[in-house]
């Protein structure tokens, strides 16, 4: 019996067991989503793109408070664990600042917002440092689909390189293949931790 | 380690903790271990104990001196969160030393 492995291990299924309500799929799905379709069908509303980042951590706040607190509780996990989290909240964070820098640049000057976005190379480059972020949080946050992400998200960059089609495509697969594993988390989590009458909590 | 009449003896099983050796409360004790705090209901998902035996086996932690009960605030909700507490921490990790010890006494032959 190895104890330090057993204690690692509860500690890994608490952490999972409380990411196990898709939430984070749904709205990451929802904003990647929203997105690609603002960019393809109404470019001219790019600016909406920064809000993206703000809109994804408050609507996932406002969800987690409603939906998973009053089922599996409150907790506070470690130091350790807390700064796992930070490094996720910080390739978020990276992932906003470097497409709004590329969508103003585009705003600005228009030539070279060409290049940067119709280009098949810009793509494929988008395809891997996407599809290596989404690794790198599922390897940070050991939530073993975030891998199957970031292949998906590769996979369709490497396919739009290859078979011209939208330039969104690889967002509008993304999106939907996490709206879709989020919707069926979220029903699954739901079923399994029905809502607490929380006057029951109340302990002496 | 045994005597002339061929009977094992532990000499650490009189300084086990009994506190901690219930198995409700050493699970309780190794969730809190690993996790900064948590409210009674995660306590009661993560470990499927009704709330009548959480509750008692917290207030038996709690009078021993290894958990504290606290209240806190979070956006503008009240919680009653469960922590550890030095002393707590510290009967867990010896208590661990002290059935590692044990069960490499432990002749599997």
């Amino acid at each position: 019996m190895n104890e330090t492995t057993n204690l690692k291990s509860i500690e890994r299924r608490v952490y999972l067991s409380y990411h196990q309500d898709g939430l984070i799929d749904l709205i990451m799905g929802g904003v990647l989503l929203s997105l690609s379709l603002i960019i393809w069908l109404l470019p001219e509303f790019w600016f909406v793109l920064i809000g993206g980042f703000i809109v994804m951590t408050t609507a996932y706040a406002a969800a987690k408070k409603a939906i998973t607190f009053p089922r599996v509780g409150y907790v506070e996990f470690s130091q350790v664990r807390r700064k796992k989290t930070q490094y996720i909240f910080l390739a978020f964070i990276v992932i906003t600042v470097f497409g709004n820098i590329l969508t103003i640049i585009a705003w600005m000057f228009p030539a070279l917002g060409i290049l940067i976005f119709e280009s098949a190379f810009t793509l494929l480059i988008i395809g891997v440092i996407g599809g290596g972020i989404l690794a790198f949080i599922g390897y940070i946050s050991e939530i073993w689909r975030f891998y199957l992400y970031g292949i998906i998200f590769l996979s369709s960059a490497v396919f739009t390189f290859f078979v011209p089609s939208l330039a969104v495509f690889p967002l509008i697969v993304l999106g939907s293949v996490m709206i879709i594993f989020g919707s069926i988390l979220l029903y699954r989590f739901i079923q399994r931790y029905p809502k607490e009458i929380l006057g029951e909590v109340e302990r002496v | 380690m045994s005597n002339d009449t061929g009977d094992v003896r532990f000499p650490v099983i009189d300084d086990i903790d009994r506190v901690i050796h219930e198995p409700a409360r050493l699970i309780i004790m190794s969730h809190l271990y690993v996790l900064d705090r948590a409210d009674f209901l995660f306590l009661k998902q993560q470990t499927d104990l009704t709330w009548g035996n959480l509750s008692s086996h917290i207030t038996k932690l709690e009078n021993a001196g290894f958990v504290e009960v606290i209240k806190k605030f979070v956006d503008r909700k009240p919680y009653t969160l469960i922590q550890l507490t030095p002393k707590g921490r510290e009967a867990f990790e010896k208590y661990q030393r002290q059935m590692r010890h044990m069960f490499r006494r432990i002749d599997k032959k």
